[in-house]
């Protein structure tokens, strides 16, 4: 039995709603549970970019008699009293552990509480057992655009929604900042990013943009319910180096019936691109360097078909999370040639895997680069990240300026590290 | 807003043990501290020891970021929590047996002195017989096992956690014969005990400490603890400790929860000196007369001044009343209190506030953003306590974090007050400019 020593719990349903929630400026969350729940996480939240759950989050006080009793009328005061007091346009309430288990009927509650209240109210009754976080992710996002967005009044061509960019993703605010600096070379801006930094007005519009562009997975669902429901389009990737990039732009291009201009582009590529190509000597043979990449299935596919296919480096090991892709993702880095594919493997299988393959640079989240203690370079891609911050915009891995800041990275992390060419 | 809030609370003068201080509001946070996790905090305290943490992942993520992140810092913790967690199917189906080949493992793999485990609210709604299924394995183990519960439905502070915690190394604990001159040390929290002033000026005067709990004391020490002559217990969760050990073993206690003010912390010297027949007297004076030359420097600079005081228990030991006479005594207006609980040892201090005509509104400490509206309603220049630097800064109120000083002890713990109290905290100038340009330049 793996007992978590050096590893972590996979974080449930229940972060996943609170983090798919916290980006949303006019939303706040009131979870039934004892309030020690909700003082314990400000310590998750804290290393979202030290993101703070005051005045978003609160608990409803649930204490031992309302165990004993089955009661509700703490949580239902405590709804009433977030909408009348901060007047959010949307309020969430959500089981914790403790009500999920004594069967509270929050869905009941939240029908009665409805007529009295002003704010949009949703419920999400999982309490941490209905799976990982990123199924609570889903379930927001799907909640919000199946009850959230309306008819379109009109659709506006050249806006689009990107989907799936929640708190916890790792170096969004790079990426995103590249993503719509990439969109407006199309002259395509951005009506919402569901669900990081948006309010609810920008959701409830979400039907009248001309393409929903799915940046992480756990959105794939909601852009399905948003065709069937809207006939809106979609198109799911990250756009890693300048290959990647070129050919998200085309993809884009192609749906909007947007016309590339191609000077443009060229531009981009002149200021930003750097290739590994150039770095690369008889006595610095970036190629042979062995690396593994661990992380959201969106990252370790682009950064290891980047690494491979335009750095010409050798990535041995690539680590995925369980999810409904997984399959489909394994089966794209195998044909990319990658030797070792794992799954939300356990520490042990994952450290035996790192030392296997004689590493030189290994991608992922803290935890796991602490696995991979014997790995020279050792970079940050992928969440949780509890020792190191992304608030600064520009340190993309995604777009041209993320091409040339994976090579930036790579470089100057191999010549701190000149043991790896002897290694 | 302010008149609202002022409606629930309680002014020093009505203060009484019968007042019940009313939540500011139902929906809180961050509300009470969690039990578990102030355990969680403790159990790495205890060398040689592992502590098996069962319970939903909610509540073990956090576990596991807390001590994660803890290892960022001067003080890390041993890596020694291990993690058991519930899944739905465990619910419905019962973890009994999955604990018990849990622990059996555990001691197997691990081979610790003691193992402890540690509930979560869960394992208390499930029902199942928690103390029977230890009580049964313990016999196909050679580990002593220690259990834990720490359901925070049932509390509303983390001290019922801390207290099952020093509760429970009472299992450890064997009969001893009385060494004179041996003392233990309960409910001081510090990485390196032999340095403080306590245990230094105990042991010129040949008194031996055989434990300081939590702080780093093995199961073979903890042992042993009922040789001691007297327990010197430092903060009220260890009392339940002391008060069974005196049960048991007869061992006697003297409870002095931390002092500020310098009569106060004398007294507490002179109780344990009176109680272990040694003479402290010169010393005691000479380290009073050096703070309250300190305090008479300081005074200046706080003349005119105003502060509320909040947040300290729950983060941080000792008695708010006698902290709010330190400040009087350093010529601070007070203008109100955030309040967790009110401490055995705080109600002679409120006596003697009250009977020195102070008076000013305490709130309850459970919700952040009332204690905002309180704020900034009151307009303090400081705010004495625990809290976010950033918001400080937004609402222009000078943050003097006192957390450094729970390293500390009697009159060097003052030393540690007055200095925090004397300086800006580091940060808070720029913070203050660039909100006050944020405000004043209007950022989008």
């Amino acid at each position: 039995m793996d007992y978590l020593e050096n590893s972590f719990p996979v974080p449930s349903d229940y972060f996943g709603v609170l983090w798919a929630l916290a980006g949303i400026k006019d939303a706040k969350v009131v979870e039934h549970g004892s309030t020690g729940t909700v003082a314990y996480n400000t310590v998750n939240f804290g290393i979202l970019n030290r993101l703070k759950p005051k005045g978003k989050l609160f608990s409803s006080g649930l204490d031992e008699d309302d165990v004993v009793m089955g009661r509700e009328e703490k949580l239902i005061t405590a709804v009433k009293e977030v909408d009348r007091l901060y007047q959010p346009k949307l309020l969430s309430i959500v089981a914790t552990g403790v009500t999920s288990v004594i069967g509270l009927d929050i869905n009941g509650i939240a029908d009665e509480l409805r007529k009295d209240i002003k704010a949009k109210l949703l419920t999400f009754p999982g309490g941490g057992f209905r799976g990982s976080y990123r199924d609570g992710i889903e379930e927001v996002f799907l909640s919000l655009a199946g009850e959230v967005v309306q008819e379109p009044r009109e659709k506006h061509n050249g806006i689009v929604n990107l989907l799936g960019v929640s708190v916890d993703s790792f170096n969004h605010v790079s990426d995103l900042q590249e993503i719509k600096r990439l969109l407006g070379l199309l002259g395509i801006s951005v009506n919402t990013v569901f669900t990081q930094n948006t309010e609810l007005r920008a959701i409830k519009k979400m039907s009248e943009a001309e393409l929903n562009l799915v940046v992480y997975d756990t959105a794939i669902e909601t852009a399905r319910l948003l065709e069937k429901r809207f006939g809106t389009p979609w198109l799911y990737g990250m756009p890693f180096g300048i290959k990647g990039t070129v050919k998200w732009l085309e993809n884009i291009a192609e749906l909007t019936g947007v016309k590339i201009n191609r000077a443009v582009i060229a531009d981009e590529i002149k200021k930003y691109g750097q290739t590994m190509g150039a770095f690369t000597s008889f006595m610095k043979p970036f190629n042979r360097l062995r690396i593994g990449v661990s992380g959201s299935n969106e990252y370790v596919k682009g950064l290891a078909d980047f690494l491979i296919n335009e750095c010409e480096m050798d990535v041995r090991l690539a680590v995925i999370q369980a999810s409904k892709l997984q399959e489909r993702t394994a089966r794209e880095l195998q044909q990319l040639g990658i030797g070792k594919i794992l799954i939300e493997p356990d520490v042990n299988a994952l450290k035996d895997s790192i030392e296997n393959n004689n590493l030189h640079i290994f991608f992922g989240n803290t935890y796991e680069l602490k696995i991979a203690a014997k790995v020279p370079i050792k970079i940050h891609a992928a969440f949780p990240s509890f020792d190191y911050y992304n608030f600064h915009d520009g340190t993309p891995f995604l777009g041209f300026k993320g091409d040339g800041y994976i090579i930036q990275t790579l470089v100057n992390s191999v010549n701190q590290h000149p043991e790896v060419w002897r290694i | 807003m302010i008149g609202e809030l002022m409606k629930k609370a309680v002014w020093l003068r009505d203060l009484n043990m019968d007042r019940v201080f009313e939540k500011t509001a139902q929906a809180q946070f961050p509300g009470s501290p969690c039990a578990f996790r102030a355990v969680a905090g403790t159990l790495p305290l205890i060398k040689n020891s592992y502590a098996l943490l069962l319970g939903p992942e909610i509540c073990l993520y956090n576990a596991k970021l807390t001590m994660s992140i803890r290892s960022l810092t001067d003080e890390p913790l041993p890596n020694n929590l291990l993690f058991l967690v519930f899944s739905n199917q465990d619910i419905i189906f019962g973890v009994s047996d999955k604990i018990k080949t849990a622990i059996k493992d555990i001691c197997t793999r691990y081979k610790p002195e003691v193992l402890f485990i540690v509930t979560t609210c869960l394992q208390e709604i499930i029902g199942e017989d928690f103390d029977s299924l230890l009580e049964e394995t313990a016999k196909e183990v050679a580990v002593p096992l220690l259990g834990i519960h720490t359901e925070n439905f049932t509390c509303d502070s983390a001290a019922p956690g801390l207290e099952n915690t020093s509760l429970a190394l009472i299992n450890l604990m064997k009969p001893q014969k009385t060494e004179k001159n041996a003392i233990n040390i309960l409910g001081l929290r510090i990485q390196k005990p032999q340095k403080t002033e306590l245990v230094k000026l105990l042991h010129e005067k040949g008194i031996i400490v055989k434990n300081v709990f939590p702080s780093f004391c093995t199961p073979q020490e903890l042992e042993k603890a009922p040789a001691a002559e007297l327990n010197l217990v430092m903060e009220q969760s260890s009392l339940a400790l002391a008060e069974e050990m005196q049960a048991r073993f007869g061992c006697k206690y003297v409870y002095c929860e931390r002092p500020y003010t310098p009569d106060e912390i004398a007294r507490m010297y002179n109780r344990i000196a009176e109680a272990l027949k040694i003479n402290l007297k010169d010393e005691i004076q000479e380290m009073k007369n050096e703070v309250q030359e300190k305090m008479r420097r300081l005074k200046t600079n706080f003349a005119g001044k105003s502060c509320v005081i909040g947040m300290l228990q729950g983060v941080q030991s000792g008695r708010y009343f006698d902290l709010a006479e330190l400040l009087l005594l350093l010529g601070m207006e007070i203008k109100g209190m955030i309040l967790r609980e009110v401490l055995r040892d705080d109600w002679e201090d409120i006596k003697r506030l009250k009977a020195a005509g102070y008076d000013f509104p305490i709130i309850d400490a459970g919700n952040t953003l009332q204690n905002e509206i309180f704020l900034t309603g009151l307009q303090p220049d400081f705010y004495i306590g625990n809290g976010d630097i950033e918001h400080f800064a937004k609402m222009g109120i000078e943050p003097k974090n006192l957390m450094l000083v729970f390293r500390k002890t009697g009159f060097s713990a003052l030393k540690e007050v007055l200095e925090l109290l004397g300086k800006t905290p580091p940060g808070y100038k720029t913070l203050l400019y660039k909100e006050q340009i944020v405000k004043k330049w209007g950022a989008v």
